[in-house]
């Protein structure tokens, strides 16, 4: 290689050879091959009908040659060879050596050198030959015997002109071979079963006629073989998924009422057909037969199938955004540890989104206005007020991850600085330790917490209450003796009878507790106590939940108890198969670890994982316990003594089973009261198509609209006109066997009671019951044309309702 | 509005909207509410079409809120099993 040459770099030449393009950049193309490139050199490879580049072969022009001669009585093979010699010089000369001859410009040559040199019988017969071929292919043909189980090929039974659609939004020329690809790759199917397979396919397509061919097709069609040559294991192997067109069209223009979280729209609908495919894909590969099965027929829900390629819920510490600033794996921009709250509020509200996407359920997170408070140092009321509002709108106009829902989040609030936090070092900005105690920051911390309460009371911008994030104000002996409690109760009760958004969460004792989800608690043993003292390792996680269809035991059991406990190891059993098939599919995906689409949960800033899978727990859960009694005692628990007791038995017993597995396996299975979304409803209709005459005499709602449900996990029966803190006491018996967490609902409807109530009814509940949380509930009605906020459930806007004019009169 | 651009205002929606004219105006009865009204003919002149649709929907077109097993969401978007448990649902009195 000659150095550049100045005079030519001077005069705008190229200076010598490019230089080489780095590897990456480098992609591989048919026409790098080297393909007939050498001017002076025959060509050496030929294009067949299927499109498939192969060696060019002049014996084989001489075999078709010699086989027309045959035909008309010739038989000089030597003759064939050297007119194949003409041919491959004919096409040579034609368009220099640089092009890639095809099949047709072959025959052509052939056609053109029989004639010319004088063979014109044989040209005839050649040409003759050359159309029947192309007649058979338009057309179907019999392809050729299957001899003991050999297939004779014949070389043009895949010069089929006949094109197929493929999955990838491609049209390709069909090609037998694929299929047998396909069978042994995928399924494991031997060569010769897969030739057999792939031609008897084949021939069925064009006996058929088909005259639309897709891949989804032919793999059916594939299915079916496997079928029916017993490969029952290989087809479920092959078998596709996805849904029917009728059932994407629904999905993209029909409401998806399964969550009522989901909003509607494109990404909800991408959301949904997404779900869809994994939710099969779990059923087929993740679970075992039995359990899949199980869940299918009812007796279990394995809850969220749609991200099977995530743990369930949450708990997070603010601690970790503080000290390692907003560093993600595959982020588009790194940030350093926050220095102001502003800053602090955007790394949380990110770390959320980005979380949000790794995980199935709630993130929530702890002692957020304890944390918060380092960084709250000489605010002024307003500018404390202004980061209230800004941290609570922010996160109720989130529409991000999981089909653009809003992040599921919760903020758990402590008016008294938790116990255990007390002496803990305090990190403040820039992620640096400010020399101070958690303890010190009280003031602060409970600026922000009056100051997130006063947002939640005025609601938003309509007065309606702010949907998430969830407010959980934790009420434990602590705060009775922390100054100011009085009043901060009061507040936090005005918003629950005003907007109803504060959760009451009960710590009593010595236990401390993260709620996440609706109820579902982390209770801090030990081992994480210890973690207090390095906060932000206090990441929990529950990888699944599993919950068991009571009623349906009951009915199983046909009034025999000893059959009933039977049943419920059974489907205990069950739960715990499945856990641990989750559990393993959740492994593999985080041993990828950077390289994986868990990445986020794999990455390690403080020599852990962010996901502790050795801390994750293992959720049971329960549904329709009342239906359960109901059908055994032939009462409801709100009945008798004897209905109420015998449902807390059921409970006790399943508390104790799981303690025990949960020895036996290694894992950490705790009870959780299950939200029941759309479970409640999925097991009542499952239920009454399955055990109808069971069902129908304890299933609740109206079978004749088809509003059946179960009662909720261990909730009385909702309908029966109890003194709430009766049912706060009574349900809240239960509460301590679901370690997992529970909640007592309070439905306030449109009543509105005053603030000094609740807070009576708060404090009796604390120290009068073993109930774990509790929530008022009432309910609104917002008008769409005007924007006025009503208590209560109406079909009406009062106010424009009210509006008339002259000359208009309502009829209807 | 003039009456026939009121008219083919109700034809271009007919999946919400009947009409028929009679006794001094135009009877409307709007099919997604469910409620009907009659304008006189002095009504329709007077009154823009947003103002006569709002008195079709006569206030109708709301939402409800409240929690749906535990969190905030939009009874309209509930599924049956949810809707029949609402229906159920005891409110207690907080004293």
């Amino acid at each position: 290689m000659n150095p550049p040459d100045a005079e030519m770099i001077a005069k705008g030449q190229p200076s010598q050879d490019p230089p080489e393009a780095p590897r990456f950049l480098m992609v591989e193309s048919a026409k790098d091959k080297q393909i007939n490139a050498d001017p002076l050199m025959p060509f050496n490879v030929v294009q067949k009908r299927s499109g498939e580049i192969v060696n060019f072969d002049r014996r084989k022009i001489a075999e078709a040659i010699f086989k027309a001669a045959q035909a008309v009585g010739g038989a000089d093979h030597l003759l064939a060879e050297a007119l194949a010699e003409q041919v491959e010089l004919l096409l040579h000369s034609a368009k220099g050596g640089q092009h890639l001859p095809n099949v047709e410009e072959i025959q052509d040559a052939v056609e053109k050198i029989l004639i010319e040199r004088g063979h014109a019988k044989t040209a005839k017969a050649f040409i003759l030959y050359r159309d029947q071929r192309s007649k058979v292919r338009r057309q179907n043909f019999n392809i050729r015997q299957v001899q003991m189980g050999e297939v004779v090929r014949d070389n043009d039974a895949t010069d089929l002109a006949l094109f197929i659609q493929t999955s990838e939004d491609n049209v390709a020329q069909w090609d037998r071979e694929k299929i047998v690809k396909a069978l042994k790759k995928e399924a494991g199917v031997a060569e010769d079963t897969a030739q057999k397979i792939a031609a008897e396919v084949e021939q069925q397509i064009l006996d058929a006629k088909v005259k639309r061919l897709t891949s989804s097709l032919v793999r059916e069609l594939v299915d079916a073989k496997l079928i029916e040559y017993g490969l029952e294991e290989a087809r479920k192997r092959h078998s596709r998924l996805g849904m029917p067109l009728y059932d994407v069209e629904k999905v993209l223009t029909d409401r998806n009422r399964e969550n009522a979280n989901i909003p509607h729209n494109p990404e909800a609908t991408n959301m949904t057909l997404a779900e869809t495919i994994n939710k099969q894909f779990a059923l087929a590969r993740v679970f075992s037969t039995d359990v899949a099965d199980a869940h299918s027929r009812g007796d279990i829900h394995l809850h969220d199938l749609g991200f099977i390629n995530r743990p369930y819920c949450s708990g997070q510490s603010l601690e970790y955004v503080k000290k390692f600033g907003l560093s993600l794996p595959n982020a588009l921009s790194i940030a350093k540890p926050a220095k102001h709250p502003d800053t602090l509020l955007a790394h949380m509200v990110k770390m959320s989104a980005a979380l949000q996407g790794h995980f199935a359920g709630a993130i929530g997170w702890d002692a957020v206005n304890v944390f918060f408070a380092p960084f709250l140092v000489g605010m002024s009321d307003r500018e404390i007020s202004q980061l209230a509002q800004m941290m609570i709108f922010e996160y109720s106009q989130q529409s991000v991850a999981r089909g653009g829902q809003a992040i599921f989040s919760d903020l758990n609030i402590y008016w008294e600085t938790p116990k255990h936090f007390e002496n803990v070092p305090a990190i403040g900005p820039g992620g640096e330790y400010t020399g101070k105690k958690y303890g010190d920051y009280l003031k602060e911390s409970q600026r922000f917490a009056w100051a997130l309460f006063e947002v939640y009371k005025g609601g938003d911008g309509t007065g309606r209450p702010f949907f998430f994030p969830k407010p959980q104000a934790h009420i434990t002996e602590k705060f009775f003796l922390t100054p100011g409690h009085q009043e901060y109760l009061e507040l936090i009760c005005s918003v629950a009878a005003d907007k109803g958004n504060t959760y009451f969460v009960f710590d009593r004792g010595e236990t401390a507790k993260i709620s996440e989800c609706c109820r579902l608690a982390f209770k801090l043993d030990d081992r994480d106590l210890m973690d207090a003292n390095t906060p932000w390792k206090m990441r929990y996680s529950a990888l699944q939940n599993i919950t068991v269809n009571l009623p349906r035991i009951a009915y199983l059991a046909k009034g025999d108890t000893n059959q009933l406990y039977k049943k419920i190891d059974e489907f205990l059993h069950l739960t715990v198969k499945g856990h641990q098939q989750k559990r393993k599919f959740i492994e593999k995906l985080m041993n990828l670890k950077d390289q994986g689409p868990l990445a986020l949960l794999a990455m390690e800033k403080d020599g852990e994982p962010y996901l502790r899978m050795g801390r994750v727990t293992f959720l049971i859960g329960m549904l329709g316990l009342n239906e359960m009694v109901q059908h055994h005692m032939g009462q409801e628990m709100h009945e008798s003594e004897e209905a109420y007791k015998f449902g807390l038995k059921m409970i006790a017993y399943m508390h104790l089973k799981i303690k025990e597995l949960a020895k036996e396996y290694g894992m950490k299975f705790v009870l959780e009261q299950t939200p029941a979304e759309s479970t409640a409803f999925r097991f009542a209709k499952l239920d009454m198509q399955q055990f109808t005459k069971d069902a129908e005499k304890v299933v609740k709602g109206s079978a004749k609209d088809g509003t059946v449900y179960y009662t909720n996990s261990t909730y009385l029966n909702v309908a029966y006109q109890m003194n709430p803190i009766d049912r706060v006491k009574q349900e809240g018996k239960f509460h301590d066997m679901i370690e997992a967490g529970a909640l007592t609902h309070i439905w306030l409807a449109d009543s509105h009671p005053r603030a000094s109530s609740i807070a009576n009814f708060v404090v009796k509940s604390f120290r009068q019951t073993r109930n774990a949380q509790i929530a008022f509930s009432p309910e609104f009605t917002t008008c769409n044309s005007c924007g006025k906020v009503y208590r209560g459930l109406k079909d009406e806007c009062p106010n424009c309702s009210r509006k008339t004019y002259e000359g208009i009169k309502r009829i209807k | 509005m003039e009456l026939q651009e009121l008219k083919d205002k109700l034809t271009s929606e007919k999946q919400s909207f009947e009409f028929n004219e009679e006794d001094g105006g135009i009877y409307i009865r709007n099919k997604r509410y469910d409620t009907k009204i009659h304008a006189s003919y002095e009504a329709v002149e007077k009154h823009d079409w947003n103002t006569i649709k709002a008195q079709t929907v006569a206030g109708r077109d709301v939402n409800h809120i409240t929690r749906v097993t535990g969190y905030f969401t939009i009874v309209e978007g509930w599924n049956k099993g949810k809707i029949g448990e609402l229906r159920d649902r005891y409110k207690s009195q907080v004293k």
